[in-house]
């Protein structure tokens, strides 16, 4: 048994409470977007041409014969120690028709990756998507992170008429 | 102060403080593919309070900082991490719960290397506290798994993304059952007092854990785990001192909107304890057998972000299950029943209480508690 202070601990812990603002762009690794580009040609198997839009450089429209087919968008969230990579396909109408997480990099919370976990999203609402034992943070962060994104690209959408 | 513990109803109030703050923002300031440092933590605080019959105060209660503990970990780069745990029991015992390098060899396979969790059982891998309903974890993992269960080693641990399964497989130094002529395995505790902890751990074999989870069955994530060695010794040459370990586990858990429910099945085969109860003059076991299952209805569900949990569960567990040469302990045949409430905020903050009815096979009473807990989790 060792009498120690906590404060040099809790010292730490109040340091890194205060909020850092990170203004920079993340950046998707090779292999992400490898990953990104393949599970798009699967899905759409057509040609098509991407190019982000304006909000963010990882978030695409894709465009075949001059026409919208949908957007594809490449994110990050938090799982428990880590950051993981997902990417969301949406429709035209900005209706959610794909989520793969492309790079889960943790020891816990890999159960998201799960597809049959992931097809919730595309019939129920965030809220209802069910939770999964075991990866409690993971699934809060996705839920959030799916949440948001589609809330910023029905308004970025709403924007542009 | 006198202490009348068999006649009376005693009233135990665990005011278990679990705060678990999840600060989502935090975590997304801290961490990002740039940030290598990474901090996190758990606490849980304890009030006990003893009632007489009139369920009146009449001796003097107890308030604890049961445990608080520190996540320090940093990404030296995309493949090595260092996590660690660092945790204050009771405000004055200082431990490492986890302190290892993890090596990424592949994007769904790490190595890692250090001291970890044992894994056996859900709590000893999850255990913060807002994660499990109940103030103080299941009896079950604390003396049949025993919990918090953490030793040095090596390991592999990764994912199979198709077949949806979690596997883990480590050599690692096992329990110390022997220390200079003092037992440390005991009948009532079973293997618990013999966890080393990283701390000096003494190595005469290395033993061998693994877990297999399966997760791809929508709503259910089901687990087996096994450990397999003999526990160490201070007397090198003597295998008298020693006893071999053949443990199993199997466990479930299952939600599916408001409804959750939980069950473990964890049992322990030692050999040579006729041996060595001989030259310790311990009495321990040859079979340690444990398992509960737990059921819960969120009544908040669909009205509410926050969740307000009633449970029930039903532990067994007997580190008498089996004696070689001696006859069992009835008194180690132990059953705890649990009805309680977890009120979880924010999913990082945790109020609960819980009524415990306390039995076993040499008694024909059950003894009662009321704990109050709170749990903290970020």
């Amino acid at each position: 048994m060792i009498r120690v202070f906590p404060a040099f601990w809790l010292g730490i812990l109040f340091f890194c409470l205060l909020p850092i603002s990170a203004n920079c762009q993340w950046q998707p690794s090779a292999k992400t977007l490898a990953k990104a580009e393949s599970t798009l040609e699967q899905y759409f198997d057509m040609e098509y041409s991407k190019s982000a839009i304006d909000i963010n450089s990882n978030y695409y429209q894709l465009m075949s014969s001059d026409s919208i087919i949908g957007f594809a968008c490449i994110q990050q969230a938090p799982s428990k120690h880590d950051m993981f990579d997902f990417m969301a396909i949406y429709s035209s109408e900005m209706e959610l028709l794909k989520l793969r997480v492309l790079t889960y990099r943790e020891n816990y919370g890999g159960e998201i990756s799960n597809k049959r976990w992931l097809k919730q999203f595309l019939s129920r609402e965030v809220s209802d998507v069910q939770a999964i034992s075991g990866a409690t943070i993971s699934v809060e962060s996705m839920k959030m992170a799916v949440y948001s994104l589609t809330q910023k690209m029905r308004n970025w959408q709403s924007s542009q008429l | 102060m006198t202490m009348k513990l068999k006649s009376q109803l005693i009233m135990v109030l665990t005011l278990g403080f679990s705060i678990s703050l999840f600060a989502q923002n935090t975590a997304e300031n801290i961490l990002g593919s740039d940030e290598k440092l990474i901090i996190g933590g758990y606490g849980q605080i304890d009030g006990n309070f003893n009632l007489d019959d009139d369920n009146k105060m009449n001796s003097n209660g107890k308030l604890d900082v049961h445990r608080l503990v520190t996540f320090l970990g940093y990404k030296f780069n995309d493949k090595i991490t260092f996590v660690s745990e660092v945790e204050y029991e009771h405000i004055v015992e200082l431990y490492v719960e986890q302190a290892f390098l993890d090596y990424k060899i592949k994007d769904n396979m790490s190595l890692q290397a250090g001291l970890m969790l044992i894994p056996m059982g859900i709590q000893n891998l999850y255990h913060e506290p807002p994660t499990f309903n109940g103030v103080e974890r299941t009896n079950v993992d604390k003396y049949i798994v025993p919990t918090t269960w953490r030793e040095i080693g090596v390991g592999l641990s990764g994912r199979l993304d198709e077949q949806s399964l979690n596997y883990q497989l480590m050599v690692v130094n096992g329990p110390l059952g022997y220390d200079n002529g003092v037992a440390k395995f005991s009948g009532s505790k079973g293997i618990r007092s013999g966890r080393q902890k990283g701390a000096e751990a003494i190595v005469s074999d290395f033993d061998f854990a693994g877990r297999v989870s399966y997760y791809g069955m929508l709503g259910w994530n089901f687990g087996a785990s096994f450990y397999q060695g003999n526990s160490e010794t201070t007397d090198f040459e003597a295998d008298s001192t020693q006893v071999g370990m053949t443990m199993m586990g199997i466990d479930a858990r299952y939600n599916n909107g408001a409804f959750q429910a939980r069950g473990q099945y964890t049992f322990a085969d030692l050999e040579n304890t006729d041996e060595y109860n001989a030259k310790t003059s311990s009495d321990v076991g040859s079979k340690l057998l444990g398992y509960y299952i737990e059921a819960g209805y969120n009544l908040l569900e669909g009205k509410s972000e926050n969740e307000l949990i009633a449970f029930a569960r039903y532990e067994n567990y007997n580190t008498h299950e089996e004696t070689d040469g001696f006859d069992a302990n009835l008194a180690y045949d132990r059953t705890d029943k649990t009805f309680g409430l977890t009120y979880k905020l924010n999913q990082g903050a945790a109020f609960k209480a819980d009524y415990q009815l306390k039995g076993n096979e040499a008694s024909p009473e059950e003894t009662k508690h009321f704990n109050l807990g709170v749990a903290v989790w970020f």
